[in-house]
This record gives structure tokens, C-alpha cells and sequence, in this order.
């Protein structure tokens, strides 16, 4: 494999509380190769979104603080730490980013179409004019219906799927190399969230991108990824090819979260498959495995020390005592 | 954007400002007022500082022919006040349109640019709301060897920003957070553009109600100057300096300051009530 497109080594991310300092993200590495779709999953409070974040440089700082030994590559070139003027020539033609809820990431005074042309003119030299017209075209390729009328149109009047497209559309403006999306589909109705995946899987397969996608469903996971990253409590409990989490996840926490989108043929069945418990805060991590006060197959050691990313198989890595320690869940109770 | 989505936009404005019934209310009593003070040289009956018939004309009571009596020096009360209104209102409009420049200037720099440009700012901005208002107007005004109408909208305009850069930098540390100003920041937009073409025009609607406000409470204060001396100078008429020369004769003729003071009344009321309809036409929560 060449070099990867981008590179996260050893990233932390803290935020200040008033309970304390939350460590959202917790010196998680993880690489994603050019044309390469990689799905980063988790609960909420996983600190996945906060990990997005901090690759474009957006978050709040203060209260968020990105540890200094976080590194950061795109191509090569570390971007943590780095000042305004330095993210700014990675924001929007490197790395586009859509967000959850289009009604709240279009700016409501403003039409479609010049949000669009808007961050043309800011990536490339060209006239107004130039930029209205590309403004369209980029509103046609990503499926808008009538686009030049649709351009001078404000938010309000797109249905959530025409505006999840018009995001979209804004955040290609600049032909990025890398698409993060954020629950790109989290915030719309189901009928529509299937279009939009549709959209992103062809999108990237024609424009060569590679693509983070930030969710926490499986459909959308087995239909887009390339490679799984499962994120919980700020760490990555298990990362994987695709095929190969859906087939033999290793973490019991991944295994709950697949039967759970996946359920059962049953409400009941369905029920039964929820993770127990809540997801924790970020001020108070539970001690050694993270997941141990939610496991069923937790032992001892579970309780008393955290475990490492061991490797399963080539590419496949997981959290879990239960790897380097198949037989201790039984031999370790009864506790 | 060009002209003419400007236009549909200002009429799509007015649309909905209509369907509010505070706002239909406010903007009919300020369209009234400002019709009046517009077209005073054509309304008002007389020269508004001829002396008319010093001997007869003196203090005269209400009458077909002057509908608010005359002054001490025979001038007709009715044509004064029209065209009080003329200067009362311009000179609170422009001190306004100064106060609310320089108060988004320094509100969307301090809420855009920094804790530390932030708390430099409000400290400047706290002083000055530590100082009394008029204290400072009368000190500025009487120092001046002789105020015209333009020192007298800077000296209102510039003592007149301290809350507006307050709500500026409120609203802007609020839309600062939104989807749409991280979406812009996270493409690559430069700050002064998202400034600019995102967050500015977001916090308009904030800012044109508290307009709205300051213009009744300007049109107020330049009263109290004009009526201390040190505003509007004689013979121009204001209302300020109508109500100075009626008060000596209060109970020979209460015309003299019934009629600007009502004028008053009526001006600040007419611009609080278009404030609350703005807010209920602006606010997307209240529909």
C-alpha cells in the first residue's frame, strides 16, 4: 500500500470542564488511504464527532485541547498545532467535510447556488459568473432536480434530502481529495437516507475520493466502507476490513452493536440485542477495560487492567483481553 | 447578491412585517411620522420661524387659523412642530445609523476575534456605560463653541453604541457556534467573508430592533438637549427647544408644550411598538 492520503498518530483531544478534563479522544491512530472509504462507528459521546473536528482544525480552543503529541498527516505534512492560515489551505480543497443536519449547516439568508459558487471562488481563480455556473453543475451532479432554479432558492425551501444534497454539493465545491462526513444521513427520513448513501457511494466512485464517514449505522457502514474503525469511550476498540467485521467481529462491543442494527426477525428479539447499560461520560472513563461494566464476557482481568489493540489477523485489531486470552472468560469466572 | 434579488427580498421583508399586527401597527404610526416630517414645507401653513403679527398674534389660543396657537414671538405652533419633526427625527435616524455602524464594528470584533480582543473591547465598553450619558453629551456640547446638527449626531452616535456592540457581540458568540458558520470555516472560507456573508447578516435582525429602539430614545434625549439649550439652537425649531419656550408660559398658553411634548410621546411610542413587531417579525421562533 503507498502512503497513506492521511495519517492520525497518538491523537488526544481534551476538553475542559467544569467537573474536570474530559479526554474525548484518546491517542487514537488510524490511516486512510486515497479512494478509501473508512467508517469510523460508535455510540454518541464515543468522541467520534470531536475526532472529525479536530481534523480541520474546527474545534472550540478553548475548552477542546489537542495534545501536543497528537500528530495529524495529510500527505506527509502535519497539520496539528498548526495556525489558521495553515488549515485553511487544507479546509474545503483537501478535505471537505458534510455535516448531520443540512437545515442547520446551510446558512438560512442566504441562496443555495451562491453558498455553493462561494467556495468555487474560494478555490479557484474565476469569475462570478464562472462560479455560478460551476455552482450548477456541481448541483446536478450530486442530483438536484432543475438546478438553476434550485440555486436561487434559500434552505427553507428544499425538502432535508434536497438540502443534504445541496451540502453535499457545497462541500465538493472544492474538490477535495478527502470527504468527511459527519452522520451524513442521521438527521433525514429513512426513505431519503437511502438516496444519499446511494449519492456518496457513487460520488466516490467517480470522483476517486476517499471518504471518513462519522455514523453509527451499520446499513450505512456495510454499504459504503472499505475498512471499520470502532470507536468507544475515545479509544478504537476494533478496526478491520469491512467484510471482515461483519463476518468475525472480535470485540464484544462491536458484536453488540452489529446484532443490535442488525436485530432479530422479532420486536422482542430486537430488544433483547441492546447493549446494556448507558455510554460513559469522558470525565470519568470506567478503570482498565473501558467496557468491562457493560460486558457480558468480562473476568477479572477485565476489571483490573486495560488491554492493549492486539492484532487479530493481518489489518484486524482489537481491544479486547478476549484476544490474546481466548479461554480466560471462562476460566476467570466465577468473580 | 445584485439589485434586483435585493429588492425582492426588501419586499419579502415588508411582507412579512405586515403580517405581524404590532409591526403593521408600528410601521403605520412611523410612516405617519416620517410622512409629516418629510413633507412639513408643504404641510405646515406658515413659515415656521416668520414672526407674524408681533402685536396681535402673540400667544394666541387654538383657532381655525393656527390649529396649535402661536409662541410668544407670534410663530405658528402647528407649522414649528412639523418642522421639529424634520430635525428631531433626521437627527435621531443618522446618530442612530452612527451608534449601530460603530457598535456592530466593535461587537462583531470582539465576538469574532478573540478572548483577548474580546475582553479588551468590553472593557472600553463597560467605561463606557459607566459614565452617565447626559453628563457626557452636556460636557462634549458645552465645550463646543457652537453645536451644529452634524456635531450633535456624532456626539449622540458615538455615546450612543455601547449596548449595540453589547447585542452585536452577544449574537455573534451565539451564531459563531452554528452548522453554518463551522460549514463555512471547515471549506475553507476566509474570516472577514464568513464574517461578513454569514454571521452579519444573521445577527441583522437583532440589530434593526435595537434601532428601532434607539431611534424613539435618541429622538428623547436630543429633546432633553435642545430643551437645556445645548441642542438644537433657536430660532430652528425642535421639539426639545419648543418645550424650553413653552414652559415659562404654562399656564398662559399650554399649547406651547402640550403639543411637541404629545409629539414626543407619540414618537417614542411609534418606535417601540415597531421594535416589538420587528422582534415578532424577525424572531422565526414566535411564528
Amino acid at each position: 500500500m503507498s502512503a497513506p492520503l492521511l495519517s492520525l498518530r497518538h491523537l488526544t483531544v481534551d476538553y475542559a470542564t467544569d467537573r474536570g478534563t474530559a479526554r474525548a479522544v484518546d491517542s487514537v491512530s488510524l490511516d486512510v488511504a486515497s479512494g478509501e472509504t473508512v467508517a469510523l462507528v460508535g455510540e454518541s459521546g464515543s468522541g467520534k464527532t470531536t475526532l472529525a473536528l479536530s481534523l480541520l482544525g474546527l474545534l472550540p480552543e478553548p475548552p477542546a485541547r489537542v495534545a501536543p503529541e497528537s500528530r495529524i498527516e495529510y500527505q506527509g505534512a502535519n497539520l496539528a498545532g498548526g495556525d489558521n492560515a495553515s488549515w485553511r489551505r487544507v479546509r474545503g480543497r483537501e478535505m471537505g467535510m458534510v455535516f448531520q443536519d443540512p437545515s442547520l449547516s446551510l446558512n438560512p439568508v442566504l441562496t443555495v447556488g451562491s453558498q455553493v459558487a462561494e467556495v468555487v471562488r474560494t478555490h479557484s481563480k474565476c469569475t462570478r459568473r464562472e462560479a455560478t455556473t460551476r455552482a450548477a453543475e456541481l448541483l446536478a451532479m450530486v442530483g438536484v432536480d432543475s438546478p438553476a432554479l434550485r440555486a436561487r432558492q434559500y434552505a427553507h425551501q428544499l425538502s432535508g434530502g434536497l438540502r443534504q444534497r445541496a451540502m453535499i454539493a457545497i462541500a465538493l465545491a472544492g474538490e477535495p481529495k478527502l470527504l468527511i462526513a459527519d452522520e451524513p444521513t442521521a438527521a433525514l427520513d429513512v426513505t431519503v437516507q437511502a438516496q444519499i448513501v446511494e449519492l456518496l457511494a457513487e460520488l466516490r466512485r467517480r470522483l476517486g475520493m476517499a471518504v471518513l464517514l462519522v455514523t453509527h449505522d451499520f446499513g450505512l457502514v456495510a454499504q459504503m466502507a472499505d475498512r471499520v474503525v470502532v470507536m468507544y469511550a475515545g479509544q478504537v476498540a476494533e478496526m478491520a476490513p469491512a467484510p471482515v467485521v461483519f463476518s468475525g467481529a472480535a470485540h464484544p462491543y462491536t458484536q453488540g452493536l452489529l446484532l443490535a442494527a442488525r436485530g432479530g426477525a422479532g420486536s422482542a428479539e430486537r430488544r433483547l440485542a441492546a447493549i446494556p447499560g448507558a455510554p460513559p461520560a469522558a470525565t470519568a472513563w470506567p478503570s482498565a477495560c473501558r467496557f468491562h461494566p457493560r460486558c457480558a464476557r468480562a473476568w477479572n482481568h477485565c476489571r483490573a487492567e486495560a488491554p492493549q489493540l492486539e492484532r487479530v489477523s493481518e489489518g484486524h485489531d482489537a481491544r479486547c483481553w478476549l484476544v490474546s486470552e481466548p479461554a480466560g472468560e471462562t476460566g476467570g469466572r466465577p468473580s | 447578491m445584485t439589485a434586483g434579488a435585493a429588492t425582492a427580498a426588501l419586499v419579502a421583508f415588508a411582507a412579512r412585517l405586515w403580517t405581524a399586527p404590532r409591526a403593521r401597527l408600528g410601521l403605520l404610526l412611523v410612516a405617519l411620522l416620517v410622512l409629516a416630517a418629510a413633507a412639513a414645507p408643504w404641510l405646515a401653513p406658515y413659515d415656521p420661524s416668520a414672526q407674524l403679527d408681533l402685536a396681535t398674534l402673540q400667544l394666541a389660543p387654538p383657532s381655525t387659523a393656527h390649529p396649535l396657537g402661536t409662541d410668544l414671538f407670534s410663530r405658528d405652533v402647528l407649522s414649528r412642530l412639523l418642522h421639529g419633526a424634520r430635525i428631531s427625527l433626521s437627527i435621531a435616524v443618522l446618530a442612530v445609523l452612527v451608534a449601530v455602524t460603530v457598535g456592530t464594528a466593535v461587537g462583531l470584533a470582539a465576538g469574532y476575534g478573540g478572548p483577548v480582543l474580546d475582553a479588551v473591547l468590553m472593557r472600553v465598553v463597560d467605561s463606557g456605560l459607566a459614565i452617565p450619558r447626559v453628563f457626557l453629551l452636556l460636557m462634549v456640547l458645552a465645550l463646543w463653541e457652537r453645536s451644529t446638527s452634524l456635531t450633535l449626531i456624532l456626539v449622540l452616535g458615538l455615546t450612543s453604541w455601547f449596548p449595540t456592540s453589547r447585542l452585536a457581540r452577544a449574537e455573534a458568540l451565539s451564531v459563531r457556534r452554528r452548522d453554518y458558520v463551522v460549514a463555512a470555516r471547515a471549506l475553507g472560507l476566509p474570516s472577514w467573508r464568513i464574517l461578513l456573508r454569514h454571521v452579519l447578516p444573521n445577527i441583522a435582525p437583532a440589530l434593526l430592533v435595537s434601532a428601532a429602539l434607539g431611534v424613539g430614545q435618541i429622538v428623547l434625549v436630543e429633546a432633553g438637549l435642545s430643551f437645556l439649550g445645548v441642542g438644537v439652537q433657536p430660532p430652528t425649531a425642535s421639539w426639545g427647544n419648543m418645550i424650553a419656550d413653552g414652559q415659562t408660559h404654562l399656564l398662559a398658553a399650554p399649547w406651547l408644550a402640550a403639543a411637541p411634548g404629545l409629539a414626543l410621546v407619540l414618537t417614542v411610542i411609534a418606535f417601540s411598538v415597531l421594535a416589538d413587531g420587528l422582534q415578532d417579525a424577525l424572531n422565526p421562533r414566535s411564528s
